[in-house]
């Protein structure tokens, strides 16, 4: 399924047309065409594509945050498993605790909704999405690598950030990608974040925010049944965790309320998914630290 | 006439019961009235959790109704019982069902009395539609607009005829819900369609009228009361202007507005007593106006009870208004009239409640642990709270009215102020330093204000809520006391309660002398340095303060014993005392919770004579890395206040790193520069060797003054810094020699430790050879680390070298004689190990305090045996990579050989950790071209274990080594397969160089952040330098006051019970301290430990011990099955919580988040209900905190829906309502 969301929702979403999209943001502009001609349904509310994809994609165009409209869809039955919103740019972005993500057009702004998640894989979610995303895009020759807990790294820069919300039975993944904007180092919220990066950093490649999600999407859950249904935690672990960025690298590490970061070796993860680090010879597992750029 | 009518009723009443249906502030109010002249039975209406409510104890019975808190409202169930009781009258009091005209009349049809207006004339009254009809019918004016919903185009005409601003309401709104404010033409039409699409969606109801946007009001009041004989009377107005959402504060009788004319007060009273008989109303009422700037009044109601704020009136005129309403329910004539009731006090009241202004007025619960209430003449107090009351969450948050009254306006304004000081309520927030700030507001006390005051001043959020400093400072006491040795000071537990400990430090201090003048000039370079130049004897610069009193886990002197050691020093004749810098700086605050400039600060006053003098890194100054050269301006600028002498110092002798401070103390006029070089004893630092750092010295402060090298040089002072006391004597004399040879005019410095023994001689042999100061401490305090002894090096210096010196040898003696009373402190807190002089050092380098701590350290770690092993290689090492053992040089060769021993003793025990020594050793003495390639292998892993610090020191980050960079396999050896990349990237420039600014006003905004108020300049630079120690001592003296004002003994061990201590506060006022009773630790871990201050008895809990019951003691984990306990979801933290006890939630709302691995999870309300209890709350964008919480663990309560409006206490009569019919309320 493919379509545009028409309806105005007040606060939530502010629609756009097809050629206001490619006005706007126009790295969209091959995929508009590709999917024309688009027409509107029945009822009114859409605009169906005319070529259909197998994955269920609703494109969005400015919205608050996909994470809120997501919700309003999933309560109104419009988006189910597996399913994801596309928003040409989001008002409110947020990530991690509400903090902001800053979200021009041109990039991809994405809320998937996830089957429920089994018990054991409770705590690894986030983590898995994130390997699961990055596998995808290393398969579409991208270099990106995950650092614990899920942000996802090319050349050491956070190119795309995932963030899980549950809800009385829904989970939602939110994922941002820089594909062609970044946000400079000023705007960057917190102490020691990551400075940001982006896939393609020349315009000069054509983006299709639409085709790529598609594809990352179908991968994403290939993988993810791959891991969940196909093996263990400790398989899943065991396959990553000498992949994960800074495996075994001394690191600087802020933990949760500290103020001056700690000197640590990363040594990986252990099966709920927390981080295991080397602090002065001792090691110590840890489920709520960052681990500062240089 | 009246008054035999109310002598009958008297009578009447005598005896009689009569039911306060209420609680709180209005129960104790009525229940005294009922007893004053009635001689009548009060009797109480409590819920289970009021039944011991302070409140009740005037009652005679109390009426129980049982666990629902919202019992009050029930009111069928309440006339029941009354009836069954023999009540022979109810009094509602204020809230709860006061104004539901159903009570009145189900009274009746009981046969009982209301004490309050009868059912039809409440509800005509009452009633907002009502009331405005009535108005307009006798000519009340009320607020201009329609009465009735309109269409846009009437809304247009309406704005014509009315004029703009205006209110567009919604007809199915209220309490100031549903109103959109238009000030232009253009905004109507749009904003009335989008109050209308609001309304529909808030209320169900679309319709929208209009009305005058009043701005720039006032809230004018009339207490009116009338008899059922047709008697009324109207008292002078309140003025209830300081209000916030409506909330009235403030209330004052009669208004101190300018424009309060006598001719509009008796038109608002016409008025009022109009409305009352029109409406055929007896007993209390109150007619509330707007009144604009020209003095228009407009009716918005009338309240048809008695209120929160009659207590003014009653005091202006002397009357009890509730006993009024008592008679007058009862048919007694009103006893009010024009003639015999005149006002004669000015009168104002402030709420008492438990909230928090500067968190928007949030509600507090809590213990009430300390309660002192003011009284005195003019003072009425109407409280509902005593101390050990645990003020609850689910009702108001009203705790007392105070009201002050007297002669005119400016004295109740003094008597409220002087009670608002008077009056302590801990345990709670209130609303209390709120209060003081508003009445001291000069608009507030020229009367001018209107009900937008409080969110237009936001300057009456500016105060800080903290307790007396001698209350504070009694807390610490009892935590020092009840662990019997002081957590906060990073010590390890060496003593406990159980252990003999010192006891009491009684000093006896020397006799105070008269003071001579101090004899080294201050504030004036120059002339303290020709000074130096003039004069021919030995100077000598006291270390006692700082580098004696450092390093050894123990003895870290305290600002308090620098106060008392401080005025000896003075008189002793010292050129400088080292009173501050190197680790001292730091260990201020982590150990001793002190500020140090402030310490500085205080040096001056308590030792104004001898100048002062600190020592500083050169690239990290005071703080724990390097500092770009804003900072250092800022950091720099501040030392130079505190201290005439700046030494600096530079662990590899890279003068360049020195040049940033040196260009901000040699600016100074005041100040003198003291560039030092470090010294150790080896092949290549030979004395040719340290003439060219001289050398660089000079060049560099002539670069940096742009002056001459002959000029600049007779502008410092060159310290030789021996740190870790290594040099012999003979050494240091051919140096020194040398020094002067070549710079004849230059002032020498001599800095030695004392650990290898030889100090005397050395120094002796420095002072000989033509130093000019020395470096000594104090006899009492000399130990195995840090300087040597003055009276002994004098004397040696003038009896063997027949040198001079100008020491008072008396003072030192005095000063030598304290000493010896405080030491014994510190020893027994010191580290016991590795303790005494070590010859050793001279082989191994490690100065005196960090010998004894790391050594400690590794012994704690279980490598004591390999100790010999790591001091082998201390000795080997550093004559591979070549530097000075001074900080951080002496962590990284300490850490390196450390490791690397330790790491080859886990790879194949002792065996290998000897052949790694081995492997050193032959590379140390065979030369590089004689090794065999099976060395040169083996040799790699000598430093293959090493950390970062170490890496970073070859690559030159710290600076360019003194003899250069060490040969290459030290770098295979240390970088692995990387090295090359080592090898191209090192660099020989200063690490300053590549330093970006920091934005300091960022970083003041994050500390004002953590704070929560603007730092002072001090707590900006110590937060620079070292933000995580900084912030301890801030919010530790926040806590506890200055830890200083508690004497040593104190400090360490605590007060036994039985003890009394008498201690200072910041203002110089005497306390008295006494511990009455330690209790043995309970369940929990806490020990209760009781004590007086001041005559007053304190109780403090102090959680000495982990928990003997199960690790989950103090959380409270949610019943299973119980639809109202909302629990945590999984094991994770809490972010967010939104909601507070008192909100409404529906089934489905997000009440809180609990996040983990970055996945977060909304928590939503299993069902509709009222918040009651919030055990765990969080707002991680406000403070950047979470709560960790346990799967299955409570932590929101709620409670089934009441049947009244949350919002404005109106009786809810039918459950289907979804909106109040009184404020527009969503239920």
């Amino acid at each position: 399924m493919l379509k545009i969301l028409k309806r105005n929702i007040e606060s939530l979403h502010d629609p756009l047309t097809p050629e206001q999209i490619v006005e706007i943001s126009p790295p969209w502009k091959n995929d508009i065409e590709k999917f024309s001609p688009w027409e509107s349904t029945a009822g009114g509310d859409y605009l169906t594509a005319g070529k259909q994809l197998e994955s269920g994609i609703i494109v969005a165009g400015e919205c608050c945050s996909t994470f809120d409209l997501a919700d309003r869809l999933i309560g109104e039955s419009e988006l189910d498993e597996w399913e994801s919103v596309i928003a040409v740019s989001q008002r409110a972005g947020r990530g991690r605790r509400k903090s902001h993500w800053i979200s021009p057009p041109g990039n991809l702004y994405v809320s998937l909704v996830l089957p429920e998640i089994p018990a054991e894989w409770q705590t690894l979610a986030s983590l898995l999405s994130g390997f699961c995303l990055s596998e995808g895009l290393n398969q579409l020759g991208c270099e990106t690598a995950v650092k614990w807990p899920n942000d996802i790294l090319q050349n050491r820069k956070k190119v795309a950030g995932i963030l899980i919300e549950q809800k009385a039975g829904q989970t939602v993944v939110g994922v941002g990608i820089n594909l062609i904007n970044r946000p400079e180092n000023q705007q960057l919220e917190g102490p020691g974040a990551f400075p940001a990066g982006c896939l393609w950093e020349s315009a000069g490649r054509a983006v299709e925010p639409v085709s790529l999600w598609d594809f990352l999407v179908k991968r994403f859950k290939k993988l993810y049944y791959g891991y969940t249904d196909g093996g263990t935690v400790e398989n899943f672990i065991d396959t990553v965790q000498p992949q994960l960025e800074f495996i075994e690298e001394e690191v600087m590490i802020l933990e949760a309320g500290e103020v001056e970061a700690t000197r640590a070796v990363f040594s990986g993860i252990n099966s709920s998914g927390f981080a295991r680090f080397l602090i002065d010879g001792q090691p110590k597992i840890l489920r709520d630290a960052k681990i500062l750029p240089d | 006439m009246t008054d035999k009518s109310f002598n009958k009723v008297l009578e009447e009443i005598q005896g009689k019961k009569i039911l306060v249906a209420n609680r709180g502030i209005t129960a104790r109010r009525i229940i005294r009235s009922i007893r004053d002249q009635f001689k009548a039975a009060p009797v109480l209406t409590v819920t289970d959790k009021d039944t011991t409510a302070p409140f009740t104890t005037g009652a005679k019975e109390l009426m129980l109704l049982g666990k629902n808190p919202h019992a009050y409202l029930e009111l069928d169930r309440i006339i029941k019982l009354a009836k069954s009781e023999g009540i022979s009258a109810i009094h509602p009091g204020w809230g709860f069902a006061a104004e539901d005209h159903e009570f009145p009349r189900k009274c009746r049809e009981a046969g009982m009395i209301f004490i309050g207006p009868p059912a039809e004339a409440m509800q005509k009254l009452g009633n907002k539609v009502s009331a405005r009809e009535i108005a307009k019918k006798i000519g009340v004016p009320i607020v201009p607009g329609t009465d009735n919903s309109i269409s846009i185009d009437e809304a247009r005409a309406e704005v014509e005829k009315l004029g703009l601003p205006v209110m567009l309401k919604a007809e199915g709104g209220g309490g100031g819900r549903g109103m959109y404010e238009v000030f232009d033409e253009e905004q109507l039409e749009d904003a009335f369609q989008k109050a209308s699409m609001l309304a529909e969606s808030s209320f169900g109801n679309p319709r929208i009228y209009v009305e005058k946007l009043l701005t720039d009001i006032r809230h004018i009041e009339i207490q009116v009361v009338a008899d059922q004989h047709g008697n009324a009377f109207a008292f002078d107005e309140r003025d209830c202007s300081v209000q916030r959402h409506h909330q009235k504060l403030i209330e004052i009788t009669p208004s101190p507005w300018s424009g309060m004319t006598e001719e509009l007060r008796n038109r608002l009273k016409e008025y009022s007593i109009k409305l009352i008989q029109e409406a055929g109303y007896h007993s209390l009422a109150t007619v509330e106006f707007l009144v604009d700037p020209e003095g228009n009044p407009y009716l918005i109601e009338v309240n048809t009870r008695l209120q929160v704020e009659h207590g003014i009136t009653e005091c202006r005129y002397g009357v009890d208004l509730v006993e009024e309403q008592i008679a007058i329910a009862y048919g007694a004539e009103l006893r009010f009239n024009e003639e015999e009731t005149k006002p004669f006090h000015h009168a104002f009241q402030v709420r008492v409640n438990c909230e928090d202004p500067q968190d928007d007025f949030s509600p507090n619960s809590g213990v009430i642990n300390r309660y002192l209430s003011p009284a005195g003449p003019g003072i009425r107090l109407d409280s509902c709270i005593t101390t050990g009351y645990e003020f609850p969450s689910v009702y108001d948050s009203a705790a007392a009215l105070l009201i002050s009254y007297g002669k005119n306006w400016e004295k109740t304004l003094g008597i409220m102020n002087r009670a608002l000081n008077e009056y302590i309520i801990s345990g709670v927030k209130t609303t209390i330093n709120f209060h003081k700030k508003t009445i001291n507001h000069p608009d507030f006390r020229a009367g001018e204000f209107t009900t937008s005051f409080v969110d237009d001043t936001p300057e009456l959020m500016d105060y800080t809520d903290m307790e007396p400093e001698a209350l504070r400072l009694s807390r610490l006491v009892a935590e020092i006391s009840a662990h019997g040795y002081n957590p906060y000071v990073s010590l390890d537990e060496y003593r406990g309660t159980e252990d003999k400990r010192i006891g009491r430090f009684k000093p006896v201090l020397p006799e105070p002398e008269e003071g001579d003048e101090g004899i080294y000039p201050r504030d004036d370079r120059e002339a303290l340095l020709e000074f130096l130049r003039d004069t021919d004897y030995v100077h000598f610069t006291d270390t006692t303060p700082r580098d004696i009193t450092q390093s050894n886990s123990g003895n870290r002197f305290r600002l308090a014993e620098d106060r008392l050691v401080g005025p000896l020093l003075d008189r002793c004749g010292f050129f400088s005392i080292e009173n501050a810098g190197g680790a001292h700086f730091h260990v201020a605050m982590l150990a001793n919770m002190t500020y140090p400039f402030t310490e500085g600060y205080e040096w001056n006053q308590f030792a104004p004579r001898t100048p002062k003098q600190i020592l500083v890194r050169s690239t990290n100054l005071l703080g724990y890395k390097p500092q770009p050269k804003n900072m250092m301006e800022l950091t720099g600028g501040m030392i130079c206040e505190h201290y005439d002498v700046v030494r600096c110092f530079d662990f590899l002798n890279h003068i360049e790193n020195m040049q940033p401070i040196a260009d901000v103390v040699m600016r100074s006029e005041k100040n003198i520069f003291e560039p030092a070089v470090s010294l150790s004893w080896a092949t290549g630092f030979d004395v040719k060797h340290y003439m060219k750092i001289v050398d660089s010295i000079v060049q560099m402060t002539a670069k940096v003054s742009g002056l001459s090298e002959k000029q600049a040089r007779r502008k410092i002072i060159l310290g030789l810094k021996d740190m870790a006391g290594v040099c012999p004597p003979r050494f240091i004399s051919s140096l020194v020699k040398a020094v002067k040879e070549r710079y004849p005019d230059i002032i020498v410095h001599y800095h030695r430790h004392c650990t290898d023994g030889l100090f005397v001689p050395s120094v002796g042999a420095a002072a000989a050879a033509g130093a000019d100061i020395v470096d000594t401490g104090m006899s009492a305090a000399v130990r195995w680390y840090g300087q040597g002894d003055v009276l002994a090096t004098a004397a040696y210096m003038e009896g063997e070298l027949g040198l001079e010196t100008n020491l008072n040898k008396d003072a030192l003696r005095a000063t030598n004689f304290l000493l010896k009373q405080i030491m014994p402190y510190f020893d027994r807190y010191a580290a016991p190990w590795f303790q005494g002089p070590d010859y050793d050092v001279t082989r191994h380098g490690m100065p005196g305090g960090a010998t004894s701590s790391s050594q400690e350290g590794a012994m704690k770690q279980g490598y004591i045996h390999l100790l010999p092993y790591i001091l082998d290689f201390l000795a080997l090492t550093r004559k591979v990579v070549r530097y000075h053992d001074v900080t951080p040089g002496s962590q990284i060769t300490w850490n390196t050989a450390f490791l690397a021993v330790t790491s080859a003793y886990k790879r194949g025990g002792t065996a290998e950790v000897k052949f790694l020594l081995d492997t050193l050793k032959t590379v140390t003495t065979v030369p590089e071209e004689q090794l065999s390639s099976q060395v040169k292998k083996e040799r790699l892993a000598i430093y293959r274990d090493s950390n970062d610090a170490f890496r970073d020191l070859l690559l030159g980050e710290y600076g360019r080594l003194p003899l250069g960079f060490p040969p290459d396999w030290v770098y295979k050896s240390a970088f692995g397969d990387n090295y090359k990349h080592a090898l191209n990237n090192r660099t020989e420039s200063s690490p300053l160089e590549k330093l970006e600014p920091i934005a300091i006003d960022k970083e003041r905004s994050a500390l004002a952040k953590q704070l929560d108020r603007e730092p002072t300049e001090e707590e900006l630079v110590i937060y620079l330098n070292h933000p995580g120690d900084a912030l301890k001592t801030i919010r530790f003296q926040e806590k506890f006051g200055d830890p200083n004002n508690l004497p040593v003994d104190v400090w360490f061990e605590g007060l036994p019970e039985g003890e009394q201590l008498e201690f200072f506060d910041a203002n110089d006022k005497p306390h008295l301290l006494k511990i009455i009773a330690i209790d043995e630790p309970d369940e929990r871990g806490y020990q209760l430990v009781r004590y007086n201050l001041d005559s007053e008895t304190f109780e403090y809990q102090v959680k000495t011990e982990e928990p003997t019951v199960g690790a989950d003691i103090g959380i409270e984990m949610a019943e299973s099955d119980n639809p109202y306990h909302v629990a945590a979801p999984c094991n994770g933290d809490l972010w967010v919580t939104y909601v507070h006890p008192g909100v409404v939630v529906e089934e489905g709302d997000e009440i809180f988040n609990v996040s983990i691995m970055k996945q977060e999870k909304a928590v939503n309300a299993p069902t509709d209900g009222i918040v009651e209890r919030v055990l765990k709350s969080a707002d991680y964008q406000k403070d950047r905190k979470m709560v960790p919480v346990k799967e299955g663990e409570l932590i929101v309560e709620l409670a089934p829906l009441p049947n009244s409006c949350p919002n404005c206490d109106c009786h809810i009569t039918d459950k289907d309502y979804d909106y109040c019919p009184s404020c527009g309320k969503k239920l």
